[in-house]
């Protein structure tokens, strides 16, 4: 809509300027016209008058011509009727230049005495005008006194053709020379006009075209291209979201008919054995749960869409948050036998003001798609960082080296219902929404997922950012990981090594005990001595770099709470965990107190054992 | 006085300690002599410390009957319960053979304590 606004400003802008300069460019062409015009008129005007002037001054001269005839024939006149006749011819002829000289009289008058020619020196003019003057003055006289008698005629006509030709002459001159060069220079002059008019119209149409047609011109074919493109993108979503229903529609009809087989496998045979009620109800309960959870993405993707995601922020103990996900997520990994590790990259808050459940959200999204699009014994990694200089402080990067994104489908990954691979044989599956959803998300929070880098069959990179404020007092982690390098073992053990790489002092006069949480350790990757008694425990401390240190409370000679102030004294500052058989609250009390680093409970299970010494560990961390 | 006549054929060891389940078996019925003898003596103190590791152990190599006797006979050891311990020491015997027997294999007599 802002687009369109935008567009109709524009236009009524063009249209506004378009009417102003046509107005401007009217005007000037017109006003330039109008003075073009009187020019030119008034050129005519000067030309027609120069051409009065020039035919009487051509009469003039003939009828002076005639009067120097009748003078030539004077001296050959014998009768007196001739001679009659002749007079009377010269009264004509007078009467005839004085009406001559009358227009020439009327032009002078109108002038007022200026003879309308622009070149030519001054004095010449003044001479030529008092010529003129003359001239009038006599034709006017001799029109008023005509000569009765032919010896008066004779010497009218001496008279005449001595002094009023050569003034003729000369008047007919001066108009002849100044008038055709200011004919040729008014020509000149109206040539110059006339282009100078053809040029302005010409710089006018241009102006027009380069402020008006050429920006409207271009907003217009921009504006096709962009309702064009914008058409391409309304079909492809529409195709997309075909797509997506068709995937959506296979994503629930899956699960669906696995819960709906079951059950009917239920109903069909009423005596199952507990084995096998308890594995079809794990599976109906697997797919329900995955069915809701998609059901919560397709939600949460609309949310986002219309800009209505809910965030609650609260203050979260990041690494804990962190250790959680890790729990959970490492389950698939483990199942791939890909390598996953959660780590930091310098210091990192342990308190952070954010949404939880949307972190975690973001996190089992793209780890997630880590793993599913890494091939066994790959290796996926999340490295924490935060830099409270920036505005999306909270940095996490997802690094895997699974399949890699095609360059050309980098940006396609984040729109929802996309996927880099739309075709049915897909084999990984899934609705197209995590990313889509996750970054809506992380946006929500203040910050972006994007790809740092992506090399397909070398990895990817995600890189995701958020505004996440540290709470309380300024407390920062130098260190933070929650897993070892996995060592496939060739020797047959479970292939569960969260200990591995550790070496574990185990002190308890029970061999059997010691022998115990050996196998239990050495399970869990670690390498494990084991003593029997307190002295034995303190000689190996000072001849071996351990870990952790295992203690039995109840042994001969020195017990647990005595070899613990030993160790302490020789510098043994990792974890020391008590163990014992009594369970109760006092004597953790009592252990804690003594300065042990955390208690377990006899019997112990694996899995509690390698917990207590993985939380020490990170508790040191 | 506990049930010792139950079936214990679904107790198994943690994984990894099944190689060890005939020797742990067989150190149990040996201290079983201890015991006896202990009693004897009214040694009531070596009968609580002894009662109390097996509660520590019992249970992962798959002895969770025995982990149950340990915690009543390290209670009643305690408060010099003559009787009683004779009893729970009577059970664990029982419970021993009959684990021996499930493990299938012969224990050595004891040379005694």
């Amino acid at each position: 809509m802002k687009q369109v606004r935008d567009i109709n400003k524009q236009i009524k802008k063009t249209k506004s300027k378009f009417i102003l300069f046509s107005v401007i460019g009217l005007l000037i062409i017109f006003t330039a016209s109008i003075l073009a015009f009187q020019y030119h008129r008034h050129f005519i005007n000067q030309q027609k008058t120069i051409q009065v002037l020039y035919k009487t001054f051509n009469d003039q001269i003939y009828i002076m011509h005639e009067m120097t005839l009748i003078g030539e024939k004077i001296p050959y006149l014998e009768s007196e009727e001739k001679k009659s006749k002749t007079i009377n011819q010269f009264k004509t002829l007078t009467l005839a230049l004085n009406e001559k000289n009358k227009v020439l009289k009327k032009w002078f008058s109108l002038r007022q005495g200026n003879l309308g020619v622009n070149s030519g020196s001054f004095q010449d003019k003044q001479e030529l005008k008092k010529k003129i003057e003359s001239l009038i003055l006599k034709t006017e006289k001799l029109a008023q006194h005509p000569p009765q008698t032919i010896e008066a005629v004779k010497n009218e006509i001496s008279y005449l053709t001595t002094h009023l030709q050569s003034g003729f002459d000369d008047i007919f001159a001066f108009f002849d020379t100044h008038v055709n060069a200011q004919y040729q220079s008014t020509l000149v002059t109206l040539d110059k006009v006339g282009i100078l008019l053809i040029i302005l119209c010409i710089v006018e149409i241009f102006l027009v075209w380069l402020l008006v047609f050429k920006p409207l011109f271009s907003m217009v074919v921009n504006q096709q291209e962009r309702f064009v493109d914008t058409l391409f993108e309304a079909n492809t979503a529409s195709r997309s979201k075909t797509d997506f229903l068709a995937n959506i529609s296979h994503e629930i009809r899956t699960p669906m008919t696995s819960i709906l087989g079951y059950v009917d496998l239920l109903k069909s045979k009423p005596n199952h054995t507990k084995e096998e009620l308890h594995s079809f109800l794990q599976v109906i309960d697997k797919n329900a749960s995955h069915l809701l959870s998609l059901i919560d993405e397709i939600l949460d993707v609309s949310k986002i869409e219309a800009g209505k995601i809910d965030i609650k922020k609260e203050a979260v103990d990041l690494p804990k948050l962190l250790n959680e996900v890790y729990s959970l997520i490492n389950v698939k990994a483990r199942e791939k036998k890909i390598y996953l590790e959660f780590k930091n990259e310098g210091q990192i808050p342990k308190i952070v003001h954010t949404d939880p459940k949307r972190i975690k959200q973001i996190l089992f999204n793209t780890v997630g798609n880590a793993i599913k699009f890494t091939e066994e014994n790959g290796r996926v990694e999340l490295v924490v960082s935060y830099n409270p200089e920036l505005k999306d402080n909270l940095c996490f990067r997802v690094i895997d080296t699974g399949l890699g994104i095609p360059k050309d489908k980098v940006n396609k990954i984040f729109k929802p219902f996309e996927q880099s691979d739309t075709s049915n044989s897909r084999k990984f599956g899934g609705t197209g929404l995590g990313l889509a959803l996750s970054r809506g998300i992380a946006r929500k929070l203040g910050g972006n997922i994007t790809i740092e880098s992506s090399e397909v069959n070398k990895g990817t990179t995600f890189k995701i950012t958020l505004c996440a404020n540290i709470v309380g007092e300024y407390s920062l982690l130098e260190r933070f990981s929650t897993n070892v390098e996995q060592n496939p073992d060739s020797n047959g053990l479970d292939k569960d090594k969260q200990l591995y790489g550790k070496k574990i002092l185990v002190v308890d006069d029970a061999f059997e005990n010691a022998r115990l949480f050996k196998i239990f350790l050495t399970k869990a990757g670690a390498e494990t001595d084991v003593a029997t008694s307190g002295v034995e425990a303190l000689n190996l401390t000072q001849n071996n770099k351990y870990d952790l240190v295992l203690l039995d409370l109840q042994m001969p000679g020195l017990d647990g709470f005595e070899v613990l102030r030993e160790l302490r004294k020789m510098s043994f500052d990792n974890p020391i965990l008590a163990l014992t058989a009594h369970a109760m609250d006092e004597e953790k009390q009592k252990t804690k107190k003594a300065g042990f680093d955390g208690h377990i409970s006899k019997p112990v299970k694996y899995d509690e054992l390698v917990e207590h010494v993985r939380s020490a560990q990170r508790r040191q961390a | 006085m506990l049930n010792a006549k139950n079936n214990f054929k679904d107790e198994k060891p943690a994984e990894g300690l099944e190689d060890f389940t005939v020797e742990f078996c067989n150190n149990r019925i040996v201290e079983i002599d201890y015991l006896t003898s202990q009693l004897q003596q009214k040694k009531f103190s070596e009968i609580k410390s002894l009662s109390h590791k097996w509660k520590g152990f019992s249970s992962p190599y798959g002895f969770h009957h025995l982990e149950k006797i340990a915690h009543e006979l390290h209670s009643k050891s305690q408060n010099e319960d003559y009787e009683s311990c004779k009893n729970l020491i009577q059970e664990a015997s029982e419970y021993l053979k009959q684990k021996q027997l499930l493990l299938g294999d012969q224990i050595e007599t004891s040379p005694g304590h």
